[in-house]
């Protein structure tokens, strides 16, 4: 008998289609009533990055500029 | 009395991409505790799962800023289809991984209670631990949260802290050691034991 084991991420991403369906027709009020969030740390890296995050035209091509 | 005016997703997303940075911050803070709970319900690890939020929303604020975005639905909805994405990507990497076989061995080399499932009193005494530990992390100083964040939750090795946070490697590495100090010291005031059996 063959003992070959994969996990099964076919699953996976069917799993994750289901909790998109379920999360995509919940309130967006719903947030407030949630538990699961984000460390403040990530939360402060992204807003950082939003503030100094430029991109600029360059020969016909959008180019990425971070202001620090 | 003052009137508070609530603006709307796509009122904020307007206002972020002609240069309002704290419209961002407020949309952010809208539905982060919805997006988040979506990718960990799919992933079931914090810290995968904080990466993937980052990445998602770092995609975002690249489509509005070049210019990109089709208002064409929820905003909250759009931002769930890319960190989708970035979940189903994360499985795809997975998927190429070696597969095992122990096809040839008599004996099965993987039927041992060493690569069983931890027993749920053990899970519930790690989830304990963790939750604890991240508890005391809190408490440390900005500086010191930061270097224990970085390199025990982003696995960055201390040359890469040093040079997100602007610091020399030492004084990252000396932020480290307090922290751990400190850590050790906040366990003991609260008759906390951090052992993991």
């Amino acid at each position: 008998m063959s003992h070959i084991t994969t996990h099964d991420f076919l699953a996976n991403e069917e799993e994750a289609m289901y909790w998109l369906s379920v999360f995509e027709a919940l309130p967006d009020s719903i947030g407030s009533e949630i538990q699961g969030e984000p460390s403040v740390f990530i939360v402060k890296q992204i807003k950082a990055f939003a503030k100094v995050y430029r991109p600029i035209v360059i020969s016909g091509r959008i180019e990425e500029l971070i202001i620090n | 009395m003052e009137k508070q005016i609530v603006l709307s997703d796509e009122q904020l997303v307007k206002e972020f991409i002609v240069g309002n940075s704290i419209s961002i911050d407020i949309l952010i803070d809208r539905h982060k505790a919805k997006i988040f709970s979506y990718i960990l319900m799919c992933v079931k690890q914090q810290v995968l799962a904080e990466d993937i939020f980052q990445e998602a929303f770092i995609r975002v604020i690249k489509t509005l800023k070049n210019g990109r975005y089709a208002d064409s639905g929820k905003f909250s909805s759009w931002v769930m289809r890319i960190a989708h994405n970035l979940i189903i990507d994360y499985y795809r990497k997975q998927k190429n991984h070696s597969v095992i076989s122990n096809d040839n061995y008599e004996y099965d080399l993987f039927n041992s209670t060493q690569f069983s499932d931890p027993s749920i009193e053990d899970q519930m005494v790690v989830n304990q631990v963790m939750q604890e530990v991240s508890m005391l992390v809190e408490l440390l100083p900005d500086n010191q949260r930061e270097v224990v964040v970085m390199r025990h939750y982003r696995d960055l090795s201390f040359k890469e802290i040093a040079e997100e946070t602007n610091v020399s490697i030492n004084t990252a590495l000396g932020r480290m050691r307090y922290a751990l100090m400190n850590l050790r010291r906040l366990a003991e005031e609260r008759n906390i034991s951090l052992t993991l059996s």
